[in-house]
């Protein structure tokens, strides 16, 4: 599946196997949204599927 | 928080070499200061070899190349690509905002310089092409402090607000 990440590198963008897409974000501890590319929805619950494209969205920090 | 950046060393020979690496920009700051003058003593390190090789009769064109080559233009080639690179960033991240805000009408964004938008509450929200993002009260718009994140190409920077104010308003409400 293809992973974007939207960072100060510009547009990461990484090939990687839903439970490697999986780790990663369990390891960036809630620090991004994760949106479907096609449907442009937010994922609340992680199932990821081979192919799918999603995007790792920064969440805005303030108050 | 990094940056790539490019460090310089100093070899025995004379002849410096390039690392690039990943670092603060505190430490970018830092490194580029001690990089610049690692520079002129490199500089003036050739200069006296050149002096040295025509007192001794080397061949003064071959040399001046050599030195030339292993000189000030890597930091420049480095930092021309780094230019480079942060412009492809904003490029696509452009392109990305374009995508983003298909429905809501980019085009429309782009000329009028805001965007209104609701929340998952059903709350008034305005965020600006610089953006900076708005929450419509009963006294009228009232601002709210987002901070950009380092580095972060402005129109992810916009999306990132947009995304964050639909999902999680009640972070932002004070």
């Amino acid at each position: 599946m293809q992973v974007r990440i939207l960072s100060e590198l510009g547009h990461e963008t990484l090939e990687l196997a839903p439970e490697e897409a999986n780790r990663l974000i369990t390891v960036s501890q809630g620090r991004y949204f994760v949106m479907d590319e096609e449907t442009h929805g937010l994922l609340s619950e992680l199932e990821l599927e081979p192919g799918q494209r999603i995007a790792l969205i920064p969440k805005a920090i303030g108050g | 928080m990094t940056e790539e950046y490019t460090e310089v060393q100093v070899l025995p020979t004379g002849i410096y070499r390039v690392r690039y690496k990943r670092m603060t920009p505190s430490q970018l700051k830092s490194m580029r200061t001690r990089t610049r003058g690692k520079l002129r003593k490199l500089r003036r390190k050739r200069d006296y070899r050149l002096d040295q090789a025509r007192t001794l009769g080397f061949e003064i064109e071959g040399l001046e190349r050599i030195l030339e080559e292993c000189g000030k233009p890597e930091v420049e080639v480095f930092l021309e690509r780094y230019a480079t690179m942060k412009e492809e960033a904003e490029a696509r991240a452009e392109e990305y905002l374009r995508e983003f805000l298909e429905e809501e009408g980019y085009a429309d964004f782009k000329r009028q310089g805001w965007l209104e938008l609701e929340d998952r509450n059903g709350d008034g929200w305005r965020v600006y092409a610089d953006g900076s993002a708005y929450r419509w009260t009963e006294e009228g718009l009232r601002g709210v402090c987002i901070v950009r994140s380092r580095g972060l190409p402005l129109p992810d920077h916009v999306v990132s607000v947009i995304t964050s104010i639909r999902e999680r308003p009640e972070s932002y409400s004070r």
